[in-house]
Order: C-alpha cells, then sequence, then structure tokens
C-alpha cells in the first residue's frame, strides 16, 4: 500500500487502493500511446512524483469517466488531451 | 505498489552485484533524488498544478553503467519501473571529468534533456545533481526540474573522455 502521507496533495486525496488502481491505468495509457506511435511524454527519461500526480489525476481520470470509449478514438477525436 | 517497488530493487541490486553484460562495469550509483519541478501552465497542468513544486524520486535509484565503453544510465524513477535511457532512445555522454567531479549529458532527441553532475564535497561525501528540460509537441508535461541527493560510489577516473 501506499502511504497515504507521500501524496500529500489536497488535491490528491486519493485512498492507496484507488491510486494503484489509477496508476495502472496511467501505465496501460502510456504503453496504448506508444503501440499508436504517439510519443508519451512520461516514456522519455525520468519521472518525478509531481508528474505521476497529473497524469493519475489528468488521464486516468478522464479515462475512467468514458469507460465505453476506446482510447483510440479519444485520441483521434482529441478529447483524450 | 509497494510490492512492485521492492521487486523493483531487487531485480536493480541483483543487476548490481552480477552485471547484465560482461564488459560492463557500474560506475554510479544515486539514490533518493529529491528537489523542485517547475510546470508549465499547459496541456494536462492545471493552474493550480502550475509553478514550483516539490518533486522527486521517492526511493527511486539510478547507476552510471559502462558497456565496452558505451555509457548508459538505468533507473527506478517514480514510475517504479526500471529504465535505460539507450533502451528508451536516449543518447549519454560525457560532459566532463575531474578527480572530484564528472557530469554527464542524456539527450532524448526532440524532447527531452538531462544533466547527471557528480562530484564530492568538502566532507568528502559522494553527492548528484540532477537537472531536467521536458518540452516540445510530443512532450504532455513541459516541465524543468533539479534534484540532488547521495551517491553510494563513483568511481570518477572511469568515466569515458
Amino acid at each position: 500500500m501506499v502511504p497515504r502521507s507521500n501524496y500529500s496533495s489536497p488535491a490528491l486525496a486519493v485512498t492507496p487502493p484507488n491510486f494503484v488502481t489509477a496508476l495502472s491505468q496511467v501505465r496501460v495509457l502510456a504503453g496504448e500511446l506508444s503501440g499508436l506511435g504517439r510519443n508519451f511524454a512520461p516514456t522519455h527519461g525520468f519521472i518525478n512524483t509531481y508528474v505521476i500526480r497529473v497524469l493519475v489525476q489528468n488521464l486516468s481520470g478522464r479515462y475512467l469517466r468514458e469507460p465505453n470509449r476506446t482510447l483510440k478514438q479519444k485520441i483521434e477525436d482529441g478529447s483524450l488531451i | 505498489m509497494k510490492n512492485h517497488s521492492i521487486i523493483g530493487l531487487i531485480v536493480l541490486s541483483s543487476l548490481i552485484a552480477e552485471p547484465a553484460f560482461a564488459n560492463e562495469q557500474v560506475i554510479a550509483h544515486g539514490e533518493n533524488p529529491q528537489g523542485k519541478s517547475f510546470f508549465a501552465y499547459t496541456g494536462l497542468v492545471s493552474k493550480k498544478d502550475a509553478g514550483w513544486q516539490n518533486a522527486g524520486m521517492d526511493n527511486g535509484i539510478f547507476e552510471v553503467v559502462l558497456n565496452d565503453g558505451v555509457l548508459d544510465v538505468r533507473f527506478v524513477d517514480a514510475s517504479k519501473n526500471i529504465k535505460s535511457v539507450r533502451e528508451q532512445g536516449g543518447k549519454v555522454t560525457t560532459l566532463n571529468k575531474g578527480e572530484k567531479e564528472a557530469a554527464i549529458l542524456v539527450a532524448y532527441p526532440a524532447e527531452t534533456i538531462e544533466t547527471y553532475t557528480f562530484y564530492t564535497d568538502n566532507g568528502g561525501q559522494n553527492k548528484f545533481i540532477m537537472t531536467q528540460v521536458k518540452s516540445g509537441p510530443n512532450a504532455l508535461i513541459t516541465q524543468s526540474s533539479i534534484f540532488t541527493g547521495a551517491c553510494q560510489f563513483v568511481e570518477f577516473d572511469k568515466f569515458p573522455d
């Protein structure tokens, strides 16, 4: 489990299990984006803790809010980012 | 995630103990980089997330390795994955070297530049400073970082010219 104290931003008041789920989702997103031939920033160079927070808040949130749409569709219509 | 972190550390430790390549040498080892990052208010970054932020890689580890004269950097970062600069398409070159200081440049074309500076301070402690500039049309998050931390060891004389 991830200690909550490691993620002290109030905006990231997620429970450890949710955080792990969200982080896994971000990894899936990164992999899928790479597979589509698009460079995904976190795959190049080291990733710091704050980048992980921003990604979890944004990418995973948007992805999980719309589970019926495929990632490819979201990229093509520009709704992912 | 903790399990992934532990597994990552174990695997990296095994790489340290037994190099993956016969002619490979680990010439520097740094741990737990911490510092500051500046996030531009663009793209995915919201207004409240923009600006200077405390950041780092909790329990992160990196090593500079020399394999048949070719430099590489391997690391476990905040994503808890083990990565190699060269496997990601990056290039590693020596910027400078001396008795108590050495620096390398890591460049990912059109996207990210990193520097790693190793030094022995006036108290005899081996330390590092690492910087990163990430921007460009392919970067979802435009940011710059500067982190510092301690080195378990640095073999300054092993850095290639």
